[in-house]
């Protein structure tokens, strides 16, 4: 909401700066979104009024005005067109500095000399009229003056962003109550005298509440003989100060009196108002009504309407119909002043997508003892300014008056949730600046007055002594209590691990959104009937992009992958430990998964087994490493499939005999929908597997006492023959002796057969109590050597 | 005879001292005590010298051929030495030159920021909570005290999912489950995603991370809560700071207060970054609002608490000088390899 410096110090007095007033609201727990000057950038500018037009004697397209400014009369040349003889407008006397920081001087052009600029709202950065030239000013003006005065742009806004339970700060007085509190003043109300006619109300209108749940107040008056025009300037000042645009003077008015007061005001053009009945009711599904803003409106029975004998004419709370509208033609109005109950104000407004500065504080709570004082304020101002005559006597349907109401509060109570040594005196001192009625010592009674819609509960008033004391006096204790130890669990500290271990070996950790396109699953070549097709969709995404949750990270992976590259990153090593989501029938809830997963494209990796395939042993490699470190042994790599990735350079990984996900090169028609012509591996695991199989025991074995001996062998086998084949049948032969065993070449070539390959191990023989014998070993060698040949065809190659 | 060793004396210590290389030295050792050297040849013509002279010249020669010997190993010595120092002047290397890199990758930006307040609160006796980010409306609104059709639901924009369930707002939705489960007195902070349907700009991401804190026991206050928040914001944006607290408002919170601290790049003077006003909002926070307690099962005549709130991406932004936050979700490794 907008606060006019000037206008606020009508209603209290004050001696704070704009800035210190800003401050001191902001502590008080009105928070200051800015402070704007308005108008500071043209100060020097006075309206002028144009007297004389004449050609230019060199110049087609240049005019040569006299205008007159009060003091002096001014010869400008000019380009603009738009103006007559006797229009007011924007005048830049020499000397004057412009907005864009041109200053404006006394020249000669094509021979005349100009004394001055008139100017465009263009050219004073104010918002556009829609006129192609010069800024005509309204006729009622006043010459010589400044401009900024005429429009009332000489003023200091404060933008406040008021949270919901500042509702009665949504009005100038509102504000003023806050700020005589925090100045020790008074707030002066505003005071309405209403003279009446004779004529009877009751004789001009039926008012008739059908539901006085959702509105418990309704008010109103009838002013006749009203001449609609133009509001005096004061009025449109003081409205386009705080941005609302001047309408007319009714309409203008009953603004006025909202922001003034915070009271929502309608007024009807009686003339429209059929059978001249108004009633208060629910809509139905079958009405509509053509709002305000010109747009048709379908209406339903969760509605409140103002109706007359015949149709609905206003959205109670939120906003009039076109049908009852006050225009030039109305010379009676019936002067609303109302109050509807916040929910249905809300849900009316939510449904039909409209935000107005009634319905805004309606859905915040409205002081319901305010509809008549603002009603009798309204008629005032109407009757001054629109010439009208009052009609004698109000309407006020209020069936249930609602009284302030009363808490006890214990001030130990108090003390205890603040932290603060207050006695009952300070707490009663401290409510009463805010205008609570406190009475009592021991036990305290705070009367709540009925514009505090916010104070609900005892705790509520804990909070206004706190605001009154001042939050930053509040001096900060350490809390005492029992010691406890603050510690991660086990899957924390198994997260953080992964983070750690999976960095120090080179991958960038990513964070990506939860939720991606429906299309990404079409991208990674997923089968339409793939489980992880079944997802949990946002009811309102913000875009198609983003509207399933995610059941795997691998198509955000490749997205990542694609950015860097399209930035000239040409090597992209990236890890992601993050949720996905995975719908169930029997829970409320679906059930949310962390995944590990990376993604890597990177050049210049060595390639160990010249297999072209340097980026899936260096993930492998990388897996292993993190495996290793976090305790788990039982790890396998078993050839596998899976539609997104290459099915001839894809292993399954099973720990302690668990499927836990894939490692494996992207697949090319996968690569190709991302747009990447290089190789990228990638892997996607379950974490919570992981955090089971990770383990922080580890046992001491006896450094190795005796010599090991070692014997390389190399092996032709047919190329489907795995390493893991050949490497179990050595493992079981070798079992006592056989301490270790490593793959150190692989060949595949002119060397060996069509179909072939060779492998060359070295095989490391140790037991830990004695030495070895070349006799034993090479016995067992030779075995080994025997069952490779008969399990798996193995040669031994020279 | 006497004449004859003293020349030769002369002679090699002067060959000696000038000797510049090993193999010279050697040379120099066979020549004066090798089989055919000069020392040897005399010590070997003693009988042809008169009997009472032998023990003399012996005497003389056997003196000769000790301090040779001495000469020799002192200046191989310092040969060896020379020869070390030349070797390793020799292999003196640019220091400059780059060195190999193991390619330490980094932790994202927000992982750096969570592990900082995640070790603060450990290190104040607090558990680390955690709650799903699919949530009923229930636990992110409805026990919060939010009531329903209420203004204050429109402070968060919801991305909702069939069956009044939507993706939660805010961690604070973890401080209900927690009260539900545990029995007071209860310290935790609760780490996590959060989701908001607002449109993407420098801002504003539809998704963020929150961290919430929560704390229950007998005659918590609102003094602890400005302790244990004072202590937060000095320790994340150091002790010069300064931290001020004012009325805001939050349905599960009574009173609520907004915690600034004042500006680090202007130092409360006012700048862009602070909006002109030398404050930057941190965090939210209050007293849990004795609702949001009963409606839990707390008795909250007996227990008080207090609970904040406060975006993970903020605090990035403003402790590594980030001034857009989608850099955070670009991935961009030219982005993520500054932290």
């Amino acid at each position: 909401m907008k606060v006019s410096y000037n206008w606020l110090q009508e209603y209290v007095d004050f001696d704070y700066t704009p800035e210190e007033l800003a401050h001191q609201l902001t502590l008080a727990g009105l928070e200051v979104d800015g402070v704007e000057y308005q108008g500071e950038e043209i100060t020097d500018i006075v309206v002028g009024e144009i007297k004389d037009i004449a050609e230019h004697e060199n110049a087609d397209k240049l005019s040569v005005c006299k205008v007159d400014i009060a003091q002096q009369e001014l010869q400008i040349v000019c380009g603009a067109t738009n103006m007559e003889i006797g229009d007011k407008v924007p005048v830049a006397p020499v000397g004057t500095v412009m907005p864009d920081g041109m200053e404006i001087k006394e020249v000669e052009l094509r021979g005349v000399r100009s004394w001055g600029m008139m100017c465009s709202t263009d050219e004073l950065k104010l918002a556009d009229d829609g006129v192609d030239g010069l800024f005509i000013l309204s006729e009622d003006v006043e010459v010589g003056n400044k401009l900024v005065e005429e429009l009332g742009l000489d003023d200091i806004i404060i933008e406040l962003d008021l949270t919901p339970n500042y509702a009665h700060c949504l009005s100038m007085v509102g504000v003023a109550r806050e700020v005589a509190a925090l100045a020790g003043t008074e707030v002066k109300m505003p005071e309405a005298e209403v003279e009446e006619i004779e004529e009877q109300i009751k004789d001009w209108v039926k008012v008739e509440v059908a539901d006085d749940e959702l509105a418990p107040r309704y008010a109103g008056r009838i002013i006749t003989g009203v001449e609609v025009k133009d509001s005096p300037r004061w009025l449109k000042k003081r409205l386009e100060a705080i941005g609302v645009r001047p309408v007319n003077n009714i309409v203008d008015v009953t603004n006025f009196v909202l922001m003034e007061l915070g009271q929502p005001l309608h007024a009807f053009d009686y003339e429209q108002i059929a059978g001249q009945k108004i009633v208060v009711r629910r809509a139905n599904s079958e009405e509509e009504l053509v709002t305000l803003d010109d747009q048709q409106r379908e209406l339903d029975e969760e509605m409140l309407v103002i109706a007359d004998d015949q149709k609905p004419i206003c959205l109670a709370g939120v906003m009039g119909g076109l049908n009852s509208e006050v225009d030039q033609q109305t010379t009676t109005i019936f002067l609303e002043s109302a109050n509807f109950v916040p929910g249905v104000v809300r849900s009316t407004a939510k449904k039909l997508g409209i935000h107005s500065d009634a319905s805004h504080r309606f859905e915040r709570g409205v002081d319901i003892n305010l509809a008549d004082v603002a009603l009798e304020r309204a008629t005032e101002l109407i009757a001054k300014i629109c010439g009208g005559q009052v009609i004698n006597g109000i309407i006020d349907l209020y069936p249930t008056e609602v009284e302030e109401e009363v808490f006890t509060l214990n001030p130990k109570r108090v003390k205890k949730l603040l932290g603060v040594d207050l006695t009952a005196e300070d707490i009663k001192d401290l409510l009463e600046k805010l205008n609570f009625e406190v009475e009592g010592a021991e036990e305290l009674t705070v009367k709540v007055p009925t514009y505090r819609v916010d104070i609900n509960q005892k705790i509520d008033l804990v909070e206004e002594v706190a605001r009154s004391y001042g939050y930053d006096q509040i001096e900060p204790i350490k809390p005492t209590g029992d010691i406890i130890q603050g510690k991660k669990t086990w899957p924390q500290k198994i997260e953080d691990r992964t983070r750690n271990i999976l960095t120090d070996l080179g991958l960038f950790e990513v964070q990506n959104y939860s939720f991606i396109s429906p299309t990404a699953f079409d991208q990674i070549n997923l089968p339409e009937d793939s489980q992880l097709r079944e997802v949990v969709k946002l009811g309102n995404p913000i875009s198609q992009d983003y509207s399933v949750l995610r059941t795997t990270l691998l198509p955000n992976l490749l997205e990542n992958i694609q950015l860097n590259l399209n930035r000239n990153v040409e090597e992209v090593s990236i890890f992601e430990l993050g949720k996905v989501f995975i719908p169930t029938v029997e829970q409320e809830l679906p059930l949310e998964e962390l995944k590990l997963s990376a993604a890597v494209l990177k050049e210049g990796l060595i390639d160990s087994w010249n297999l072209d395939a340097a980026g899936f042993f260096y993930l492998k490699g990388i897996l292993e490493d993190y495996f290793a470190s976090l305790g788990i042994e039982e790890v396998n790599f078993v050839a596998n499939e899976h539609p997104s990735l290459h099915p001839g350079r894809t292993a399954k990984l099973e720990v302690a005999g668990e499927m836990i996900g894939y490692l494996g090169e992207v697949h090319p028609e996968v690569l190709d929908n991302y747009d990447l012509n290089q190789r990228v591996t990638v892997f996607e695991l379950d974490f919570s597997a992981i955090v089971k199989a990770a383990t922080d025991i580890r046992e001491y074995s006896q450094l190795p006492k005796y010599p090991a001996l070692t014997r390389d062998i190399a092996l032709v086998v047919k190329e489907e023959v795995t390493n893991q084949e050949i490497k179990d049948v050595i493992l079981e032969i070798g079992d006592q002796i056989l301490e270790s065993i490593k793959l150190f070449d692989l060949y595949q070539g002119e060397q060996v057969p069509e179909g072939h390959k060779s492998l060359a191990y070295s095989l490391n023989y140790r037991v830990a109590t004695r030495t070895l014998t070349d006799e034993e070993v090479n016995q067992v060698q030779a075995k080994i050597e025997e069952e490779l040949d008969q399990r798996l065809g193995a040669k031994i190659r020279q | 005879m006497e004449d004859k060793l003293k020349e030769i004396e002369q002679e090699a210590t002067s060959a000696i001292e000038n000797v510049d290389s090993l193999e010279q030295l050697e040379k120099l050792r066979v020549n004066y005590l090798g089989k055919k050297g000069a020392v040897t040849e005399i010590l070997r013509g003693m009988g042809d010298l008169a009997p009472e002279m032998r023990p003399v010249v012996g005497k003389l020669a056997n003196q000769l051929k000790g301090k040779i010997t001495n000469l020799i190993a002192t200046q191989e010595e310092k040969l060896k030495v020379a020869a070390k120092n030349k070797q390793l002047v020799a292999e003196t290397i640019d220091v400059t030159l780059p060195g190999q890199k193991q390619g330490v990758a980094r932790k994202h930006p927000l992982t750096l920021v969570f592990d900082e307040i995640k070790e603060i609160f450990l290190g104040l006796g607090f558990q680390i909570a955690e709650g799903p980010e699919v949530e009923t409306d229930y636990y992110n609104f409805e026990a919060l005290n939010f009531p329903d059709n209420h203004p204050a639901r429109d402070m968060q924009d919801t991305f909702y999912i069939a069956g009044e369930r939507l993706l939660r707002t805010h961690t604070s939705s973890v401080q209900v489950r927690t009260i539900e489960e545990q029995e007071p007195p209860i310290r935790i902070i609760a780490p996590g995603r959060v989701y908001r349907s607002d449109e993407i700009d420098a801002t504003h991401t539809p998704v963020f991370h929150q961290v919430e804190g929560l704390m229950i026991d007998q005659d918590i206050s609102f003094a602890h809560l400005k302790e244990i928040l004072i202590q937060l914001s000095k320790e994340l944006f150091g002790a010069d700071r300064e931290v001020r607290f004012r009325p805001s408002y939050f349905p599960f919170t009574e009173p609520s207060a907004e915690v600034d601290i004042s500006c680090a790049k202007c130092d409360g003077d006012g700048c862009k970054l602070c909006s002109g006003t030398g404050w930057l909002e941190i965090l939210g926070s209050g007293l849990v609002h004795p609702n949001v307690l009963e409606m839990s099962g707390v008795d909250s005549k007996e227990y008080s608490g207090f609970a904040f709130g406060m975006g993970v991406e903020r605090i990035a932004m403003l402790k590594y000088g980030i001034d857009d936050i989608r850099l955070l979700y670009d991935n961009d490794l030219k982005f993520l390899s500054q932290f």
